[in-house]
C-alpha cells in the first residue's frame, strides 16, 4: 500500500466501515487506524469498570484482539465503535467475575495464614479504613463500579458513555443502534438504580 | 403522575432535557416538597460523583497500546494454521456429502424399521361410521385385526356411553400396522377410503 492510501485511511472522512472491509480483505493497517481511533474510548470504557489503568490497557487489548478475529461476523461494518465498546464492557465484567473468585480463592487461603502483613497486602479490608474521605470516596467508586457491573449492558454503557464520559446522547444512541429516548432512558434507570445502591454515601 | 414518571422527570432536569415552563413547574413542586426535593439533591451528588470519577483518566501509554496489539495480532496470525484454500474447499465438499450420506442412512434405517422387511403393500387409512352403539356403551377396541380395506369389527363395553373415538390401530392379516379413523361424532364418514403412501 502506498503513503497516499496510509493518508487517506487516516483521513477522517474515512469511514469505519470502510476500515473494516479493508481490513477483512487482508489490510492490517487499516485495522491499525481503527485501533488509533477507538483506543482512547475503549480504555477508558474499560477503566470505568474495572478501576485500575493496567487493567483497562489489558482488557482493551484483548478486545480489539476479538474484535480482529471476529471482524467477520460484523454485520454492519460501519457500527464498528458500539460493537468494539460492547466487547469491552463484557471482557471488562468477566475480568470483575474472575477478580472476585480470586479474591475469595485468597480470602480462603488466608484462612489459616498468620502472616498479617499477606492478608493486609492482598485484602484490604475497607470496613477497617476509617471514615477519611479520600478512602471513603475510593469506596463509593468501588461500589460505583460494581453497581455499574451488575447493571443491563445498555444501562451500563449509557450512563458510563454519558454521565462520565460526557458524549453527547445522539452518539451514543448510534454507538448502542437505540434510540436517543431509549438512551435517556437507561440513563434514568442506571441512576435509579445507583441511587438506591449508593445510598448511604449521598 | 406516577413515581416513576417524577423520577424519570428529574433526571431530565438534571440533564437540561426539560424545557422552561416544564423546569419551572417541576422546581416549584420540589419547593413544595421536601421528599421529592431530597430525591433530586441525591440525584445531583450521584451524577457529580460520576463526573468526579470521569475527569479520571486510565493512564495509559497509547502508543505501546497499539504496539502490544499489533504483536498480539502478529502472534495470533503467525499461530493461526494456514489453510490451503483448496483443501478448505475439499472439506467443505466432504462434510457436504458426509451429511447428506448420514440423511440418507438415517432415512433408510427409518423405512427399514417403520417398514418391514418384503413389503411392497400400500399403508391404508381407513374412515368408518361405527354401527349404531347400545345406548349407554362404550367403544373400547377393535376387535381383532381388520382388512385394510374392510370394516372393522367392533365391541362395546358394558358401561359408559359411546365416546367421540377418533383413532385406533389394527392390522391387516400380513401383521402390517395400518391407522384405523373411527369416529363416533355424527359427522363422521359413511363411506371407507383409503390412503395409498407409497
Amino acid at each position: 500500500m502506498s503513503e497516499l492510501q496510509d493518508v487517506g485511511y487516516n483521513a477522517p472522512s474515512t469511514s469505519d466501515g470502510d476500515l473494516v472491509r479493508a481490513t477483512i480483505q487482508g489490510d492490517r493497517r487499516a485495522f491499525d487506524v481503527l485501533v488509533r481511533r477507538h483506543q482512547r474510548l475503549a480504555s477508558q470504557v474499560a477503566f470505568r469498570l474495572v478501576g485500575n489503568s493496567d487493567d483497562a490497557d489489558e482488557i482493551a487489548q484483548e478486545a480489539f484482539c476479538r474484535a480482529f478475529t471476529k471482524l467477520k461476523s460484523l454485520t454492519q461494518p460501519q457500527r464498528f465503535g458500539g460493537w468494539l465498546l460492547r466487547i469491552v464492557s463484557n471482557q471488562a465484567l468477566n475480568f470483575r467475575r474472575g477478580r472476585a473468585l480470586r479474591q475469595t480463592f485468597r480470602l480462603a487461603d488466608m484462612g489459616g495464614s498468620e502472616d498479617p502483613e499477606r492478608a493486609e497486602v492482598s485484602l484490604p479490608d475497607k470496613r477497617a479504613q476509617g471514615p477519611d474521605e479520600v478512602l471513603a470516596g475510593r469506596e463509593m467508586a468501588d461500589r460505583i463500579g460494581e453497581v455499574l457491573a451488575g447493571l443491563p449492558e445498555k444501562q451500563r454503557l449509557s450512563l458510563v458513555l454519558f454521565s462520565m464520559e460526557k458524549l453527547p446522547q445522539k452518539e451514543i444512541a448510534e454507538m448502542l443502534e437505540i434510540s436517543v429516548e431509549a438512551v435517556k432512558w437507561h440513563v434514568f434507570a442506571a441512576r435509579k438504580k445507583l441511587k438506591q445502591e449508593l445510598k448511604e454515601y449521598l | 403522575m406516577k413515581p416513576e414518571d417524577m423520577e424519570f422527570q428529574l433526571s431530565q432536569l438534571l440533564d437540561g432535557q426539560l424545557d422552561a415552563r416544564e423546569a419551572q413547574a417541576l422546581r416549584q413542586q420540589m419547593a413544595q416538597d421536601p421528599a421529592l426535593a431530597e430525591q433530586f439533591r441525591q440525584l445531583q451528588a450521584l451524577e457529580a460523583k460520576l463526573g468526579e470519577l470521569g475527569g479520571e483518566q486510565a493512564s495509559i501509554d497509547w502508543e505501546l497500546q497499539r504496539e502490544s496489539i499489533h504483536s498480539k495480532l502478529e502472534r495470533h496470525t503467525l499461530l493461526a494454521p494456514r489453510r490451503n484454500p483448496m483443501i478448505v474447499r475439499l472439506a467443505r465438499w466432504s462434510a457436504a456429502t458426509a451429511a447428506a450420506a448420514a440423511v440418507l442412512a438415517a432415512l433408510v434405517l427409518t423405512l427399514h424399521l417403520v417398514w418391514p422387511a418384503g413389503r411392497t403393500g400400500s399403508i391404508h387409512v381407513v374412515y368408518v361410521q361405527p354401527a349404531a352403539a347400545p345406548k349407554h356403551h362404550t367403544l373400547v377396541a377393535s376387535e381383532q385385526p381388520a382388512e385394510t380395506t374392510g370394516r372393522p369389527q367392533v365391541r362395546y363395553s358394558e358401561a359408559g356411553k359411546v365416546p367421540d373415538l377418533k383413532t385406533a390401530h389394527a392390522e391387516d392379516r400380513d401383521g402390517n400396522r395400518s391407522f384405523l379413523m373411527i369416529s363416533g361424532g355424527s359427522d363422521a364418514p359413511s363411506a371407507a377410503s383409503t390412503l395409498d403412501l407409497d
